[in-house]
């Protein structure tokens, strides 16, 4: 009986703080709950970040063969080699540093189509800023695929990625020129 | 210097709670200063905003964003969280390393028809005045009135004080820290508990609540009736409760329940048994870093520390210095000093020992004429570096 009143207020103090740590869940339940697309998007970003080099066939209509762009990433810059241009990629900056003069569009589209870092950064300035990230189911070179968007301005430049693992399959853009590129993670 | 001090339960005897003439004139004080010291912050905000410090057209318009610069950092994120909740993206930064209270507290702010970035601004302010009331009120159980109403003022004009006008959470727990405290020595438990478990939802140093609590209802124990003890365990135990809720909670949301420790990583923070060595070896290749800034933190470190140590020679309650030792030491076993002058202000001793030095009419008179002055200079610090 004695040993009962000394353990009663220890069960008792503990079942009254579960009932507190259950409001406490009750009021952080009251913020928003992330969407699949984003939970999916925020795991894309991991893979894209795991592999620290990426390659890239990229296609456009008028071109007779593939161009490829080799990505590898050095002390926190990744250099995107797209035929002989070379891309310095860096956060969400893209910046031509050899190769014909171009728009800095042209830059960052062709940094999109073979630049898993700046790939990521989209990714994930999107998830930090008002939009979400959408999934949508597409077959993809006959493949079962996701595509989601991962830019929020200018032309639309998609990730195509497996359903499961979120492994990339490609980049696809469309603007005024529609391309696409093969992704093969290094 | 006095060193005596009433004890905690004859303070809590022998004062009654209502609102006695001279609690409403130090109310009355304490409004005053807070007014004061946060219309400087304020100033010294949109002055830094106008002039376009450190660098023109950098800033937005004053009349488009005013006080953006409250806002910034840390803030940036609460109100991310409030806006979007959680998502972790491993390795990178993301917003489970902040704490839930306050932007759950931002986004009611936003229901009610708020932008949440002016609802953390606002919630921020209300709530420093609410805990500079509340400070006084804890330090009247441990200090004699002159000393406690001292306490309350230098934490207004605190050089770092700046804080508790941005959208950050400590505007909030300050409040909440000292309420626990006057709670639990009028034995209210549970509502000490709640006040203990909502600052640990705002901010981890929260849990240390317990030592306080824990010190109180053992002091008391013998004398408490069987469902007051009930209640004062409870007390002890909801900080860590509420942390438990929090990682719960990112479990259900996020399927990981321990995402804000990883988060943290990507600050460069995990704790570990060699993470004060690892903070030493950063402050002393701080130079080699580029990251002088990180002195700034050592130098508030070290005036903390000293300052507790006034505390515990003055007899003050141990529990509390311990408590306050604790958010101050604590984050540097996470291996940096990073940000410790801003987590050292919840550590409520550190003022009891800076209002018993002001004991002194110099020391007192040097506080009140370099406080205001470095905390206005201090907001030239928020465009360079985060607090």
């Amino acid at each position: 009986m004695r040993r009962l009143a000394v353990v009663t207020p220890f069960l008792g103090g503990a079942a009254l703080a579960a009932l507190i740590a259950a409001a406490a869940f009750a009021v952080q339940a009251t913020l928003a709950t992330p969407t699949l697309g984003d939970r999916n998007g925020a795991r894309e970003i991991a893979v894209l970040d795991a592999h620290r080099r990426l390659a890239a066939a990229e296609v456009v209509p008028w071109s007779r063969r593939p161009l490829t762009a080799l990505y590898a990433e050095r002390k926190g810059k990744g250099l995107l080699r797209v035929g002989r241009d070379r891309i310095e990629c860096a956060g969400l900056h893209a910046r031509l540093v050899s190769g014909p003069a171009e728009p800095q569009s042209h830059v960052v589209i062709e940094a999109d189509l073979g630049c898993g870092q700046l790939l990521a950064a989209e990714l994930r300035a999107r998830l930090l800023g008002d939009a979400h990230v959408v999934p949508r189911r597409i077959v993809y070179r006959g493949h079962p695929a996701y595509s989601f968007r991962v830019n929020d301005h200018g032309p639309v430049v998609s990730l195509v990625v497996a359903p499961r693992s979120l492994r990339p399959y490609g980049v696809r853009f469309a603007g005024r020129v529609r391309a696409y590129s093969l992704l093969r993670l290094g | 210097m006095e060193l005596t001090s009433p004890s905690p339960i004859a303070a809590v005897r022998l004062r009654p709670v209502r609102l006695s003439r001279e609690r409403a004139r130090a109310y009355r004080e304490l409004a005053a200063w807070w007014l004061g010291s946060r219309l400087l912050v304020l100033a010294a905000a949109a002055v830094v905003q106008v002039a376009g410090w450190p660098r023109a057209g950098w800033h937005p318009s004053l009349f488009r964003h005013p006080f953006v610069l409250l806002t910034w950092w840390d803030g940036r994120w609460y109100g991310i969280v409030a806006k979007r909740g959680y998502l972790l993206v491993q390795g990178r930064f993301s917003q489970t390393a902040f704490f839930p209270f306050f932007p759950v507290l931002e986004r009611a702010g936003h229901l009610l028809g708020l932008p949440v970035d002016v609802a953390g601004v606002l919630i921020a302010h209300l709530g420093f005045l609410a805990g500079l009331l509340a400070a006084y009120e804890l330090a009247r159980a441990y200090l004699p009135e002159a000393d406690a109403r001292r306490s309350s003022i230098y934490l207004a004009i605190f050089p770092f004080g700046f804080v508790f006008s941005m959208a950050y959470p400590e505007g909030v727990v300050l409040p909440l820290v000292a309420l626990a405290g006057v709670l639990v020595l009028r034995e209210r438990w549970l509502a000490a508990g709640i006040c203990a478990a909502a600052a640990t939802l705002a901010r981890p140093e929260g849990i240390l609540l317990a030592v306080p609590i824990g010190a109180c209802a053992l002091r008391r124990w013998g004398r408490l009736d069987q469902w007051s003890r009930t209640r004062a365990v409870a007390a002890v135990l909801a900080a860590p409760a509420a942390l438990g809720s929090f990682s719960a909670y990112l479990w259900w949301a996020l399927g990981d329940p321990l995402a804000w420790t990883k988060a943290e990583q990507a600050w460069g923070r995990s704790f570990s048994a060699t993470g004060v060595y690892r903070a030493l070896v950063a402050l002393a290749e701080a130079p080699a870093h580029h990251n002088t800034w990180l002195y700034r933190d050592a130098g508030f470190c070290a005036l903390y520390l000293l300052l507790l140590g006034v505390a515990l020679r003055a007899r003050l309650p141990r529990s509390w210095v311990a408590a306050g030792l604790g958010m101050v030491l604590l984050p540097l076993a996470s291996g940096s000093f990073t940000s410790d002058a801003r987590f050292g202000l919840l550590a409520l001793p550190v003022f009891w020992g800076l209002a018993v030095l002001g004991r002194r009419p110099r020391v007192h008179r040097a506080v009140l004429c370099a406080g205001p002055a470095l905390l206005a200079a201090a907001m030239l610090m928020i465009p360079l570096r985060f607090p």
